[in-house]
This record gives C-alpha cells, sequence and structure tokens, in this order.
C-alpha cells in the first residue's frame, strides 16, 4: 500500500518534500514546543534544561488571567486597550483611504501612471523606517509636525477662535503638544501605520474596480442613478470580497503590529509607555527581555487561540461575499 | 467633466505630496546638520550669518569672515561695488589674522590658510589628515606636570621605584632591580623612566615581571598582554601598568581621546574652534569639546602636529578660547580653567582652575577674553570681569558700573594700548584701561569715565532687539572694527565717533551636504549591517522562492495524498503569532549550541534558516497564482518529446513563470529586509546584526543624531525601493491575483 502511494505520487511528493520539512521543523514543531513551554516554568535559569524545565500546568496561565497583583499583569490591560483601537483605527483608516485613494487614481487623468507609482512609496518604506521616521516627525520641538501646524500654520491661533484651549508657558510661547508621551500616542502610532499600510489597500481595490465591467455604471447612469448612488448601490457592494480580505490582513498585520512602535520610541530603546504599547512589544518584553519564556509562550498561545476565533467569525461575516467574489 | 479636470485632478496631486513628504523630509533631513534640526531650521530658510572677523586690509579694503566660513572683502574706494567673496564652505569657522595670512580653523573642514592678497585658499589640511598625525603621536613619554605637588611627588615615587617589588605581595625584584637604573629623587627621574620607554630589553624585561601579577584592574592590561606586541604597545602597556600598580601624578596615564564625527560638528556650539599662530610660523588650535586631544601645534611647513593634552596637564580638553601670549605662550580657557601652554617647551606651565586663584566658576557660560599684558588677561563672562594674572596666580573682579542700563551679557572684550572695550548686545563700552583695572570693586560710573557706542551697525533690519550683538571688536589704530549677528560689520572712527563705513554681508546659503553618509560609514559599522542585510536578505530570498516554486508547482499541477491538509497548513501558519516561533526557536538554538555545539544564534546559518521557512508558506501562497495562470498543454506538449515531469518544470514552467517568480522573491526579499523581532534575538552583535538591529545598538552613541538617524534611514530604504520598482507590476499583481481570486 505505501509503496503504491510513492510510486503513484513520487513527483509531487518529492516537489513538497523541502517545503513540508521547513514547515515541520520551522513551523509545526515549534508551535508544539511552544504550546509545551507555556506550561513550563520556562526562565533565564531554566533555559538550559530546554523542555525539562519544572512543569507547573496552567500556572503561566492563570497568572495572566486571574492573579492581579502578578507582575506580568502590569500594563497588559493596556496593551490589550491598545492593540483593539489600534486594529480598528488602522483597519478603518486604511480601508476608508484606500478607497478614496483608488477611486482618485482609477480616474483618467494626465500622469495617472505616475501618480499610482508615487503614492505606492509609503508601502515599501521598510516599517522599522517608518517608526524611526515618525518618531522624529513626532518629536515636540525638532519635529516637522508640530513645526508646521503651529510654527507656520499657527493652528493654536485658528481653533481658539472655536473655543480650543492651548497652554502657554511663561514668556507667552505655546506648549506644543507632546505626542510621544500621553494619551497622544495612540495616535503617534495609529498614523504611520496607516500611512504605510494604504497604498496597499488601494492596489487592491484598484484591481476590484477594474474587474467591475463599465455596463454596470452605464446602465445605471441610464436609469438615472447620481454619481454617489452608484458608488453606494454598484461599487460597494462589488469591492466587499476585497474588503473583506483587507479586513482579515489587516486584522492579522495590527494585532501582531511590531517594528513600528517597537522602532518609534527612543528609537528602539525606549519604552512605548500607557497609551502606545501594544501586545507584541508587551509579549517580546515579557519573553526576551525579563526571559519568562514560559509566560510569553502562554500569552502568544493565547493570542493564537483569540485570532483563530476572531478569523472564525470573520470568516462567518465574510463568507457570501468571498463565494461571490 | 469639469469638476474632474478643476476639482479631482488637482486634489489627487495634493494627495500625492502629501503622502509623499514623509519620505522626502527624511532624505532632506538626511542631508542636514543635526544643529540645525534641533534648531528647528529645517524649512528652507537662510542661515543667520554671523561675522566672526572684521578688518582691514591695507590696500584691499575692509575684510568680513562669517561663521559660516564664507569671506568678503569689500573695496573703501567704489562702496557700491560688489564685494570680492570667497566661499570656504566650513562651519563652526574661526579666524587669526597675520599679516596678509588669515588662518581659518573650522568643525568641519579642519584648517586652512588663505592668502589675503592673492584671495585664495593655499593650504588646507583637514580634519582626517589631522587624525592621522594623531594616530602617529606616542603620548607615552613622561613629562613634567605644572603644580608644586607634581614636584613634591619625585621622592615618594623613586622610593617606590627603587625599592617595592613590581609584583605586589611578592618579594620579588623592583623596578630599579629589574632595569638596573636607580631613580634619583628629582626632575631626572622622568628622564630615567623615559630612558626605559626607549630601551627594548628593559621595556621586555619589566613586562615579563609584571605577567606575573594574577589580576588587573584595569581591563586594557590584560588585552594589550594578548595582543601582538609591538614597541608601541610595549610602551603603552609599561604606563598602564606603571600607573596601577605605582598609583600617582607621576605615573599617571590617561587615554588620549579622538572622536572623528565630533570633531566633524560640534554640538550646541555656533563657535566651537579656536585658532592662534604662535612662534616660528606655528599655529596653535583646540576645539571646544571634550573627546578632542587638547592643544594641537601644527607647523604649516612641514604639515607636523604635536599635541598638548591632559597627559601633560592640561586640565580640559574642551577649549573654548586659545589666547596668544608671546611668541612661546598660549593661554588655554577651558571650560576647567586656565592654561599657560609653553609651546616651545612642549609642556603646561601652569594651571589655574575656575573657582581658586579669585577665579570665579564659570557655571557653563561661555567666556570672552582679551589679553592686557604679557602677565595678565581680561576674562569676561555673563555681566563680570576679572582682571587675572596669570604669572603670579591672582584675579580680581573689576567694577562694572556701566552694566547698571544694560541687560546683555558681555559678548566680546578687547584691549589696545589705552582702552578696553566691552562688547554687549546694545553696543559698545568703551574705558580707560588702567583707570577700571585699578579701580576698587565698588567704583562708581564718576571714576571711570565711560563712553558707549550704541547703535553701531546703523542697520535698518527687523531684528530690532539683537541687531547690536557685537560678536568680534578690533581696534586698530584709532579705529574700532566690529563684527556682529546677523552679518553686520562696520568701523567705527574713534577721534569723531562716528561709524564711517558699515555693511551687512549677505545671508549664508542653506547647507545640504553628504556628510551625513560618510559619517554613518565611520562612526558606526553600517556597511557591516548593509552587508549582513544584504547576505541574509538575499540568501533567504533563493532559498525561500527555490523551495516554494516547487511546493507551489506541485499543489497546482498534481494531485497527491495530503494536499489539502498542506494547503490548509500554509495558510493557518499565517495566522499564528510570530513569536510563538521565536521563543521556541530561540531556546532551541540556545540548546543545540549546548549540547549539539553547533552556534545557531549570531550566525548567518541560523537567521537564513530560520527566515527561509518563515517565508516559505507566503511565497508558496503567491507563486501558485502565478503557476495556475500557465497552461498545462505547454508542460504536457514537453513531456510527450521526452521530458521527464522535472524537466519540464524547469525547461518550461519556470521560464513561462519567470517574471512571476521574480516578483515573489523580492517581495520576500522586502519581507525579509523589514523583519526587526526574529533578527533582534537571533542577531546580537555587530557579525551578524541586520540593519534594524544595528540601529538599535548604536542608539546610545546616536543620541538625538536624528541627521545621522535619517541618513540611516535612507540609506536601509534605498534598495528595496530600487528592487520595488524594478518588479512593482508583477509584485501588485501577484498580490491582488492571490488575493483578490480569494
Amino acid at each position: 500500500m505505501r509503496r503504491d502511494v510513492w510510486s503513484a505520487y513520487k513527483v509531487p511528493l518529492l516537489f513538497v518534500a523541502p517545503a513540508v520539512l521547513g514547515l515541520l521543523f520551522l513551523h509545526v514543531f515549534p508551535i508544539v514546543q511552544g504550546l509545551v513551554l507555556s506550561m513550563l516554568e520556562s526562565n533565564k535559569s531554566t533555559i538550559e534544561q530546554y523542555l525539562h524545565a519544572p512543569f507547573v500546568g496552567f500556572e503561566n496561565y492563570k497568572q495572566i488571567l486571574f492573579s492581579s497583583d502578578s507582575q506580568i499583569r502590569q500594563g497588559l490591560f493596556d496593551a490589550i486597550r491598545n492593540t483593539i483601537l489600534y486594529t480598528v483605527f488602522v483597519t478603518g483608516g486604511t480601508i476608508l483611504l484606500g478607497i478614496g485613494g483608488a477611486l482618485l487614481v482609477h480616474r483618467n487623468f494626465k500622469g495617472r501612471a505616475v501618480a499610482r507609482t508615487l503614492l505606492l512609496f509609503s508601502w515599501i518604506i521598510p516599517s522599522y523606517v517608518v517608526g524611526m521616521l515618525w518618531g522624529f516627525m513626532w518629536q515636540q520641538e525638532e519635529g516637522i509636525v508640530n513645526q508646521l501646524l503651529f510654527d507656520r500654520m499657527h493652528l493654536d491661533v485658528m481653533t481658539s477662535w472655536i473655543g480650543v484651549h492651548w497652554d502657554y508657558d511663561a514668556i507667552g510661547n505655546l506648549i506644543k503638544p507632546r505626542w510621544l508621551t500621553g494619551e497622544n500616542t495612540l495616535w503617534a502610532i495609529v498614523i504611520p501605520t496607516v500611512w504605510r499600510f494604504w497604498p496597499f489597500a488601494m492596489v487592491m481595490f484598484l484591481a476590484g474596480l477594474s474587474s467591475i465591467p463599465k455596463e454596470i455604471y452605464e446602465a445605471a447612469a441610464m436609469d438615472g442613478a447620481k454619481k454617489s448612488e452608484q458608488f453606494f448601490h454598484i461599487t460597494l457592494p462589488l469591492l466587499r470580497p476585497v474588503i473583506a480580505m483587507i479586513v482579515l490582513q489587516g486584522l492579522i498585520t495590527n494585532v501582531y503590529s511590531f517594528n513600528i512602535v517597537s522602532m518609534m520610541f527612543g528609537n528602539g530603546a525606549g519604552f512605548p509607555g500607557k497609551y502606545g504599547d501594544l501586545l507584541m512589544p508587551n509579549i517580546f518584553r515579557n519573553s526576551f527581555q525579563m526571559w519568562n519564556f514560559g509566560v510569553g509562550a502562554a500569552m502568544s498561545s493565547m493570542l493564537m487561540v483569540v485570532m483563530m476565533v476572531v478569523v472564525m467569525l470573520w470568516y462567518r461575516r465574510f463568507r457570501e461575499d468571498l463565494s461571490n467574489g | 467633466m469639469d469638476k474632474s479636470r478643476f476639482l479631482w485632478t488637482p486634489l489627487t496631486w495634493i494627495f500625492v505630496a502629501l503622502n509623499a513628504f514623509p519620505i522626502l523630509w527624511m532624505v532632506w533631513c538626511s542631508l542636514m546638520g543635526n544643529n540645525e534640526i534641533l534648531q528647528g531650521k529645517t524649512l528652507p530658510d537662510l542661515q543667520r550669518n554671523d561675522v566672526f572677523l572684521a578688518d582691514s586690509v591695507p590696500g584691499l579694503g575692509m575684510l568680513a569672515g562669517t561663521v559660516n566660513g564664507e569671506l568678503y572683502l569689500y573695496s573703501l574706494e567704489r562702496p557700491k561695488d560688489e564685494p570680492r567673496y570667497l566661499n570656504l564652505g566650513y562651519q563652526s569657522t574661526s579666524y587669526s589674522r597675520n599679516g596678509q595670512d588669515l588662518w581659518v580653523a573650522s568643525a568641519d573642514g579642519g584648517i586652512s590658510l588663505v592668502d589675503l592678497a592673492a584671495w585664495q585658499e593655499t593650504k588646507h589640511w583637514d580634519w582626517g589628515e589631522i587624525q592621522e598625525r594623531f594616530e602617529a603621536t606616542d603620548f607615552t613619554p613622561f613629562m613634567e606636570l605644572p603644580g608644586e605637588i607634581f614636584a613634591r611627588e619625585y621622592g615618594a615615587a623613586a622610593d617606590q621605584f627603587n625599592r617595592d617589588p613590581l609584583v605586589e605581595a611578592n618579594e620579588g625584584a623592583s623596578l630599579s632591580e629589574v632595569t638596573g637604573i636607580r631613580f634619583s629623587r628629582d626632575a631626572s627621574l622622568l628622564d630615567s623612566l623615559n630612558r626605559i620607554l626607549l630601551d627594548q630589553v628593559m621595556l621586555a624585561k619589566t613586562l615579563e615581571e609584571w605577567k606575573k601579577v594574577p589580576s588587573w584592574f584595569n581591563p586594557v592590561i590584560p588585552w594589550l598582554y594578548k595582543q601582538e606586541r609591538t614597541p608601541q604597545k610595549d610602551r603603552e602597556l609599561f604606563r598602564w601598568c606603571l600607573a596601577e600598580r605605582f598609583p600617582g601624578n607621576i605615573s599617571r596615564f590617561l587615554q588620549v581621546p579622538w572622536t572623528d564625527v565630533w570633531v566633524n560638528r560640534i554640538p550646541g556650539s555656533g563657535h566651537g574652534t579656536s585658532i592662534t599662530p604662535c612662534g616660528n610660523g606655528q599655529i596653535c588650535f583646540a576645539l571646544w569639546w571634550d573627546d578632542f586631544p587638547g592643544v594641537g601645534v601644527l607647523d604649516p611647513k612641514t604639515g607636523s602636529v604635536r599635541w598638548i593634552t591632559a597627559q601633560h596637564g592640561l586640565s580640559s580638553t574642551a577649549i573654548q578660547h586659545l589666547v596668544r601670549i608671546s611668541d612661546r605662550e598660549v593661554l588655554a580657557i577651558t571650560d576647567a580653567g586656565l592654561n599657560l601652554v609653553d609651546v616651545v617647551a612642549h609642556k603646561v606651565s601652569a594651571t589655574f582652575l575656575f573657582g581658586e586663584y579669585g577665579l570665579k566658576y564659570l557655571d557653563g557660560r561661555d567666556v570672552t577674553v582679551a589679553r592686557l599684558d604679557s602677565a595678565n588677561i581680561l576674562l569676561g563672562y555673563g555681566q563680570e570681569v576679572m582682571a587675572f594674572n596669570f604669572r603670579r596666580g591672582e584675579g580680581k573682579s573689576l567694577a562694572m558700573p556701566m552694566f547698571r542700563s544694560i541687560t546683555s551679557d558681555i559678548t566680546a572684550l578687547e584691549v589696545d594700548s589705552v582702552s578696553a572695550f566691552i562688547g554687549t548686545s546694545e553696543g559698545v563700552l568703551v574705558v580707560d584701561k588702567m583707570d577700571w583695572v585699578n579701580a576698587p570693586e565698588d567704583a562708581s560710573e564718576n571714576e571711570i569715565p565711560i563712553l558707549l557706542y550704541s547703535k553701531v551697525f546703523e542697520s535698518n533690519s527687523t531684528h530690532e532687539a539683537t541687531d547690536a550683538v557685537v560678536h568680534t571688536i578690533k581696534s586698530d589704530a584709532g579705529v574700532l572694527r566690529l563684527g556682529g549677528l546677523f552679518g553686520f560689520a562696520s568701523s567705527i572712527d574713534r577721534s569723531s565717533h562716528r561709524t564711517y563705513w558699515h555693511q551687512q554681508v549677505p545671508e549664508g546659503r542653506f547647507q545640504l551636504h553628504w556628510r551625513n553618509y560618510e559619517d554613518l560609514w565611520k562612526t558606526i559599522p553600517f556597511g557591516r549591517f548593509l552587508r549582513n542585510s544584504l547576505v541574509i536578505c538575499l540568501s533567504v530570498m533563493f532559498i525561500s522562492v527555490l523551495v516554494a516554486a516547487l511546493a507551489s508547482y506541485a499543489i497546482v499541477r498534481f494531485e497527491f495524498p495530503g494536499k489539502r491538509l498542506l494547503s490548509m497548513t500554509i495558510l493557518a501558519t499565517q495566522m499564528v503569532p510570530g513569536i510563538l516561533y521565536l521563543i521556541p526557536i530561540f531556546i532551541l538554538f540556545t540548546t543545540i549550541q549546548q549540547y549539539v555545539m553547533i552556534e545557531m544564534v549570531n550566525t548567518w546559518h541560523g537567521i537564513i534558516l530560520v527566515y527561509s521557512a518563515f517565508f516559505i508558506p507566503m511565497s508558496t501562497w503567491i507563486l501558485r497564482g502565478f503557476f495556475a495562470s500557465i497552461p498545462r498543454e505547454l508542460e504536457e506538449a514537453a513531456m510527450i518529446d521526452g521530458c521527464s515531469p522535472f524537466g519540464a518544470f524547469i525547461r518550461i514552467t519556470i521560464p513561462a513563470a519567470l517574471p512571476g517568480i521574480v516578483a515573489t522573491g523580492i517581495y520576500v526579499f522586502l519581507l525579509a529586509w523589514d523583519e526587526l523581532m526574529f533578527a533582534w534575538v537571533l542577531c546580537t552583535d555587530t557579525s551578524t546584526a541586520t540593519i534594524p538591529v544595528g540601529i538599535r545598538l548604536y542608539v546610545g552613541q546616536f543620541g538625538n543624531r536624528f541627521d545621522l538617524l535619517m541618513a540611516a534611514a535612507t540609506v536601509a530604504t534605498l534598495p528595496v525601493m530600487v528592487l520595488f520598482f524594478l518588479m512593482q507590476r508583477h509584485i501588485v499583481s501577484g498580490l491582488t491575483g492571490g488575493a483578490v481570486k480569494g
């Protein structure tokens, strides 16, 4: 029997063998190991014992979930809240900008190809560079954002007319907002991430837009549908599969986002703070700076389970669209 | 139609510009100096062009030199003419005039000699050349330090060298017994020590004896012992050992610093260079920067540089001013105190620290200084002026009744044979030199007659509050030459008290330069990080695309058991957080290292293996789309002609799918280039660190050097930018094709 399988499928099995080996040894095996590790007390002193570190059952999970005074719990809630907000804002912003940008460059105009190419610029920048660059741009005094908004455009004067309050120091100079500390941090990480990822959404939407036949619009125009009606009743429904894909992409990449946040604060040396910390940097710190591998593995296992549920929900929500598309 | 043309199309371009702005900003800042970035002068303004040299050149006209290294020569006969202009293009420039010669020192350009008559730069030594001279200098010889305490130590040191064993707690030989030299209790002790340094045999014997010391406190010593030995290293070793075994002022040995990135740009100081001619046509120069050796003495004829460093007794190497006292003496004013440097004898002959000898503490203030005579100087800081005798070490605060109405700090000081001149932001004060120096400290304005030249620059400029800040004063045969902020220069006739000439030099140009990119390779091993990134990402690209191409081809073309499982696994791996692989892989690697003795962490093969495996599922998924679009009939035809399945794959399918494969490869390259978390853990030292990890490793050294950071970011972006735009269309179609089809 085995011999039969081998001779019948020799060629394809040989073809996939390297990939299967790679998957087994560097994906499946580490994940199983990670699940085991999450039940061990694996830290700096027991790392040499490998998988023979003391078995503690679900103690790590319990610590994370239920022991409110545990050191591991510090900032975990903040990280979870930030991750959720970050993912929602980034995915939403990416989709909005992506559709907008795609509609803008889907039209026919002179230099369309150039505009499309230039719009892709921000997508190619390595994300650690995005973190460094925006970390510089957000600086309170040296950063270009505050310089443009307040030194050049005098946003404080403009908005004080509508009752926005600004603080001034003793000599009457405006105290510019701090972007990298306090609650602003969330925006300081959301905006660069949207900037980095929206061209990808635009590319996807452009592909989706170009697959919509022109005749549909012509027929709708004949029936007297306005442009806005055409958008909401034809374009948007037909783009739903694309939106579904981008939502999935956004969920996965943003929940697992690491580079931008970890490079933005002190160029990789700093702590993102209460409003800027995400789950990945948090788990990373727990694992590789506090050397709690067991806890890190437990956290990431739980995160994986949560993500599976989320992806399942996603699938149920968008199942019909995907089969249509 | 119109709406599209006049609303949407411009809007599109605005959107494009806004989106590209941060990238342009990154490149822009990488071409700037950090000082400008920190001061917020990053938008295209012209630079302020302060005049640091105002002088007249007989027969030629009036000379103005700016902090940006620009020289203007105005003709007196034809004041309407355009000035002659010479652009040296340096920053933080200071000048010293010596007849027709103008010596120029700058923080980035080095040292230049300008021939004023010929109106050109005739000689130039950049910091690189001066660094070569520095590296060739031997700092080990023992030398006499200023001060009585030092002189008193000869006796004790001689006793130690004669009597005490070289190795502590060991009844072994003393330095005297090993070398056969009897050390005397006076200054000739230094000559004896220097003789040992020059004698290979004595040196080797001593070092052999010191090898018996079980452990040294100074980590340099065991390191030097392990190095390949050269006479120079032996001398250093001797000095380090002696300094640790017999600590004291005589044996004291210091590392003489040189940090060349900081030489290139001095932070936070507009005027950090000093230069002055001293005897025999030699030139003394110094920087207001701690990591610089000290005072350099350059011989322009031979180009040789001698150094007077902290090792010679300089109280600090951050030197604010050099004041020429006589042909053989220069006074160096450091952050810590005053040092009288004897250029001919090549030593520091006296040191006076702030806070001692009646000198007031500096408290971080800038000093202005003027030479009174061969024994006295005037020191101005804040609103105070001191007269200080550096032969006897006596300081005296001078009365300052003139500052009752003036609020600014002293910005310049000058003395001629009769008068003293004090520059402020409200003009120049003139007092009789002797009256002032001899008056009691609480003297009133009546006892010291004061003349104030206000509105010295007669400008109509808009810089109201600051347009009279006098930066440099030169008294010259009844005429005052003044240079100030914002490019002002003027000449005042002392007899008529009239400003008979004034000019404002044009604003300095906005300076963009490549220097950050040069610094990047010199100061941190960025080249190595770049090489690591390239090697790792290219290998990963080849390996994972090769493996993925085989697998995806099989998935598309063949039926085999487990195909569905394989596809599902490939998709599922994308949903697992990377850190769930990383933790076990890290532990696995350390275990392998320990038990199988194969290095895995901090090696190329380790990270390449991990990355390749990591990107195989994704590339398989993308390649599927490309292979599916190739008609099956092509391969079938080839196989009928006698090709094996593998042969058909290689000869037919791969060439047909090549654009897709290349695009996938580049996409993998982009992702690998962008990876930080794995590299952070698995490549932690310079031999394997990729660019992001390298940047992280050197964060402390970067500080807030935003210019360097942006240069690093630009270099990190460039390769992926180029690769992407080469294969843009294919990458986009590969990604959207897979995604849109579901």
